[in-house]
């Protein structure tokens, strides 16, 4: 086998479409970011690959010190001690029993739930709402222009998803930008050199 | 801006390195703003990147340099590690490994300026091969997955008398909801147990088959010899033994719900050992055998907590007119 650096080829460092560090997601993330502040708890609501846990970990980029978990699946409950005045970040939070979702929520804490369901009914209080999901082509295509940007190795020509190649990507995966960065994995693993990406 | 820009150089930045050569090169610091540097560290590790969450080895950094930098101040920090025995630089289909030349300024209260330079390792034989910081030897994982097995009829053991208990106590007291909870979880775990046995009634009619792996390590190119001997309890006809060669790539994405794993088979071959087509009278004791070849260029087994490189050993018995006998057997593949 013959050794050459990763994806030279393609003027990359790594294929822009695999699993990026959770540290720099929130770098990558083309969101707009709501206000975080005590006592006025968010959640992030939507269905997977919609770009919830891509909000809580954007928002985590902009509060340095900010506490992110992830409830894991069998659990009922965050596994760490939230001290008060911090941001935490919980995802997953669907899975959290509804008396120490409670008991967090009056906490003073600046609070943002990533959750696959409306948590309104189970938190007892008015819950400030942020639906994750719909794109539009020139989000996405700055989606993709980030991913493909964070693996670059110099400067010159690198790959590009140009315009139509983005609206063919939405006809077929909808806003599911999972799909799509699944779909793009493949690709840019077949490319044998920069250019236009056919999708 | 950062307080400071780091930029590591690497002496012949394309060359393939074999384990135990000397990678050497120089890092730049180029000073914006005055600042204290805690530490000005280099390191050597690889990472791994591709379809699945990244894992990294152990670092061992080197301290450069301490103290106040002042604004245009330009210094070169020559550096040189050994390369480590493995694991071998790799770039596959959902799994990559790489090595990297890592450069950190610790910097108090500002976001550390870091700077990173890749280098190749080649899979070369070496004494001590370093699989990744996952990886236990095959024994260990045949005697695991014995003792998983029993542990899973204990666990679901107890889900089937707790769910008798709920019915029970429940019919006694009329109460529907614990009929219906106790039910559903006999139901479960009675059904959990089923296939459990399912999947075991083979060696009800086999016994136990006894499985010889000549070489639980091997090399591309080598010929693992493997026997399989059977005694069977009652008489039986044999369909054919089988040993099948795989290779795969398995990787997990994401966390909580968006947890996924990405399996990608790289190698696939099987042997016949029996061709099989005869009846066996119980008690009758047949052995099969073969080889199984490592192909030439495979890639070196690799284990990290999120990111693997399986090779696997697929032993199948087919019996007409009965479930197949199937295990696994992991092997290590070194360069």
């Amino acid at each position: 086998m013959i050794l050459a650096l990763p994806f030279a080829h393609l003027n990359l460092r790594w294929n822009p479409f695999g699993e990026p560090p959770r540290g720099e997601r929130g770098g990558l993330a083309v969101v707009d970011l709501p206000a975080l502040l005590p006592g006025d708890p968010l959640q992030v609501v939507g269905p997977p690959g919609r770009g919830k846990t891509t909000h809580l970990l954007a928002l985590a980029a902009r509060h340095p010190g900010a506490l992110y978990e992830c409830v894991p699946e069998g659990a009922d409950r965050h596994s760490g001690t939230v001290p008060d005045g911090a941001v935490f970040l919980l995802d997953d939070a669907q899975r959290v029993r509804p008396r120490i979702l409670r008991s967090l929520l009056a906490r003073p804490v600046a609070l943002a739930l990533g959750t696959q369901e409306d948590l309104l009914g189970a938190a007892g209080r008015p819950l400030r709402t942020l639906r994750a999901g719909g794109v539009t082509p020139e989000r996405l295509g700055e989606i993709l222009r980030r991913r493909v940007e964070w693996a670059r190795r110099g400067p010159g020509p690198v790959p590009r998803v140009p315009p139509e190649a983005v609206r063919r990507l939405i006809e077929r995966h909808g806003d599911d930008v999972r799909a799509i960065e699944g779909r793009l994995y493949d690709l840019f693993q077949e490319l044998k050199e920069p250019g236009d990406v056919q999708v | 801006m950062s307080k400071c820009d780091l930029s590591i150089r690497l002496e012949d930045a394309d060359r393939v390195h074999r384990p135990g050569e000397r990678v050497r090169g120089e890092l730049s610091v180029e000073v914006n703003a005055p600042c204290r540097c805690s530490a000005l560290t280099v390191s050597c590790r690889w990472r791994t990147h591709g379809r699945g969450n990244r894992d990294q080895g152990m670092e061992d950094p080197q301290v450069l340099f301490q103290g106040e930098l002042a604004p245009g101040m330009s210094q070169r920090y020559p550096f040189e590690f050994t390369v480590p025995p493995g694991p071998a630089t790799y770039h596959g289909k959902l799994l990559n490994v790489d090595w990297y030349v890592m450069a950190r300024a610790d910097i108090p209260w500002a976001i550390d300026p870091k700077a990173e330079a890749e280098f190749l390792v080649e899979a070369t034989e070496v004494e001590n091969y370093d699989f990744g910081t996952s990886y236990a030897p095959p024994e260990q994982l045949y005697r695991s997955a014995e003792k998983g097995l029993g542990c899973k009829f204990a666990f679901l053991g107890v889900f089937l008398v707790a769910g008798g208990l709920i019915l029970g106590v429940g019919a006694a007291a009329g109460e529907v909801i614990a009929v219906i909870v106790g039910g559903i979880f006999m139901s479960i775990s009675a059904l959990a147990i089923l296939g459990l046995f399912w999947r075991g009634i083979a060696q009800r009619k086999l016994g136990a088959p006894e499985v010889r792996i000549g070489a639980s390590v091997a090399r591309p190119g080598d010929m693992v010899p493997v026997s399989i001997t059977i005694r069977p309890r009652a008489a039986l006809k044999l369909e054919g033994v089988t040993a099948a060669l795989r290779c795969s790539e398995v990787v997990v994405s994401g966390s909580g719900t968006n947890k996924h794993t990405h399996r990608q088979v790289l190698h696939q071959s099987e042997a016949a050992f029996d061709p099989g087509g005869r009846e066996l009278p119980a008690g009758e004791e047949v052995v099969a055998g073969g080889v199984v070849e490592i192909p030439p260029g495979a890639p070196p087994t690799f284990a990290a907590p999120e990111n693997k490189l399986e090779w696997v050993i697929a032993l199948r018995i087919g019996i007409a007119g009965w479930p197949d006998w199937k295990r696994d057997y992991p092997v290590s593949v070194r360069p």
